[in-house]
């Protein structure tokens, strides 16, 4: 294992920009905070067994990311921390699961991640787009400017949890879990689950809801008119529910302090 | 389907027919009512499990008990609305699932549950409750604002949470049965000597295990805010997957606790590399 820093020197990913030796897997790469030219060129890194970093980190204050649309930065990574100004565009190539971490103050594009290994996301600050395969999605609450995560089509999220920021989800998820934020469930794609303990949840969607709990904050179901189906939902009350005649549900809606309090006289 | 309100100025056994209006004992799909009339008599343990009843409730300030520990009543019922302040003892045998709904002031034994052959909801906004056998499926514990913490609800050796959710809101829940699903926490404190439930979200109040249990983990849980208290486990134990977010605490002991998979994001963003 070694620490390997790039130099700065070009725009190529080559053994002269982290100083005679190309990182290699089970390696640390640092982009330093007073990089000045983003790697650009030679961005695969994917060939034959493929390089696997041990971490790949842009350091809080960098004002260079990696690569671009279509030139994207191929090399796998078991942790990799986005925390610089500049957008870093990824596509992970290595065998195992990524676990990301985002903190950027960049709220246009923060990380692009695509590939097809799964992917553990945190994000604390930041705009994120994931096209990948699978991913679990985690956004945490920060001062200034918030976590926001766009999950693209053909991205399967098993598990999203929420404590703060916007998830604009258009993939199919098993589960989430909210505590904090709005979560916009887009059009075509649903959710098996929803647990809510606090946020907000747009469910914009004619995928059917097969299960929710709504015991804090608000699931909304008319924001847009379209036909949805809940088959089974329990809200803490009246208040933590919100929908019109667009939604059928299958059962009735059981509202927990209705049914304690129950009138019996 | 009629309704039948309790009415006995004695205290008889349920399967008494005069101790019901028009004297005659509920049937399957009835509604019985044990009212807060002054006068009456406590409702007395009886077999009565081939009933099948709509509803059984005892009205707000009703102040009979029902059953005992040792004979509690044998009945089934789709709903069971718990607001008087006695003693109420039921040993389900609804053949479907069904709801035992509490808001009573009784903070001790509102509600024993002694057999249940279904799953069902267990719904305590007030009152203690014992669910000390049988099958439940799912749990939720609110709360009353002025009575905040008055909740007891004690799930009893050999009892099942079984592939349900608790959801507790707030009181105080001692635990120590069997859970085979997801507890998710907002608020109240939990202490757990049974078994682990697959996953805890905690986004408020204080999870406490204690166990000396070696083979105790938890997988896939989430914490969001709140406390888990780990220091009350006597053995080494793993645990294989836990994420911890930089809203909630941990406290646990290094010498007994080894994480093997655990991401604790908040100290993730806060790593020295990129500090």
């Amino acid at each position: 294992m070694a620490l390997r820093t790039w130099l700065s020197l070009s725009e190529t990913w080559n053994a002269a920009n982290f100083g005679g030796t190309l990182p290699v897997t089970g390696d640390i790469v640092i982009i330093p905070r007073n990089a000045r030219i983003a790697p650009m060129i030679g961005l695969d890194q994917s060939g034959g067994a493929g390089v696997v970093l041990l971490a790949l980190v842009w350091q809080r204050g960098c004002k260079v990311g990696a690569g671009g649309p279509g030139n994207l930065l191929k090399i796998g990574a078991t942790k990799l921390y986005a925390f610089g100004d500049a957008p870093v565009y990824h596509y992970n190539s290595g065998s195992l699961a990524t676990q990301t971490f985002v903190d950027s103050p960049n709220d246009q594009l923060a990380y692009w991640g695509s590939g097809n290994q799964s992917q553990f996301i945190a994000v604390r600050r930041g705009r994120v787009v994931l096209a990948r395969s699978h991913v679990w999605v985690h956004t945490h609450v920060a001062p200034g400017n918030p976590a926001v995560v766009r999950i693209e089509p053909g991205t399967a999220a098993s598990e999203l949890i929420m404590d703060g920021g916007t998830v604009q989800n258009y993939g199919n998820s098993f589960s989430a879990t909210m505590r904090a934020g709005t979560l916009e469930q887009m059009s075509g794609y649903g959710l098996s689950a929803l647990h809510m303990m606090g946020g907000l949840c747009y469910y914009d969607t004619t995928t059917a809801l097969t299960s929710g709990y709504i015991v804090g904050g608000v699931l909304n179901l008319s924001r847009v008119p379209m036909s949805r189906t809940v088959t089974a939902i329990e809200a803490a009350s009246r208040k933590n529910l919100i929908f019109d005649g667009s939604t059928t549900f299958t059962a009735a809606p059981v509202y927990l302090d209705e049914e304690a309090l129950e009138s019996v006289a | 389907m009629a309704i039948r309100t309790w009415d006995s100025a004695t205290a008889v056994a349920a399967s008494t027919a005069a101790a019901w209006t028009a004297d005659t004992t509920p049937i399957t799909a009835d509604t019985a009512i044990i009212p807060s009339t002054s006068g009456l008599g406590d409702v007395l343990g009886a077999s009565m499990g081939t009933v099948d009843l709509a509803s059984f409730s005892t009205a707000q300030g009703c102040r009979l008990n029902v059953g005992t520990s040792a004979s509690p009543l044998i009945i089934g019922s789709s709903k069971f609305l718990i607001r008087g302040s006695g003693s109420v003892y039921i040993q389900n045998d609804s053949v479907g699932a069904e709801v035992f709904a509490v808001n009573s002031p009784n903070m001790d034994t509102a509600l024993t549950i002694t057999g249940n052959t279904t799953a069902s909801r267990v719904n305590v906004a007030r009152g203690g409750v014992t669910i000390s056998a049988g099958d439940v499926g799912s749990i939720y514990a609110g709360v009353v604002p002025q009575l905040r913490n008055s909740i007891k609800l004690t799930v009893g050796s050999g009892a099942t949470v079984n592939g349900g959710t608790m959801h507790v809101l707030g009181g105080r829940i001692s635990f120590s049965g069997t859970v085979i699903g997801s507890v998710y926490m907002n608020g109240g404190t939990f202490t757990n000597y049974g078994s682990w439930p697959v996953t805890l979200y905690l986004a408020g109040g204080t999870y406490i295990v204690k166990t000396t249990d070696a083979a105790w983990t938890i997988v896939g849980s989430v914490l969001l805010a709140g406390t888990l208290d780990l220091r009350g486990i006597e053995v080494p134990v793993t645990i294989t997957e836990l994420f911890v977010g930089p809203n909630a605490r941990l406290l646990y002991d290094p010498a007994i606790v080894t994480f093997t998979k655990s991401y604790f994001v908040g100290n993730e963003f806060r790593n020295t590399l990129a500090a």
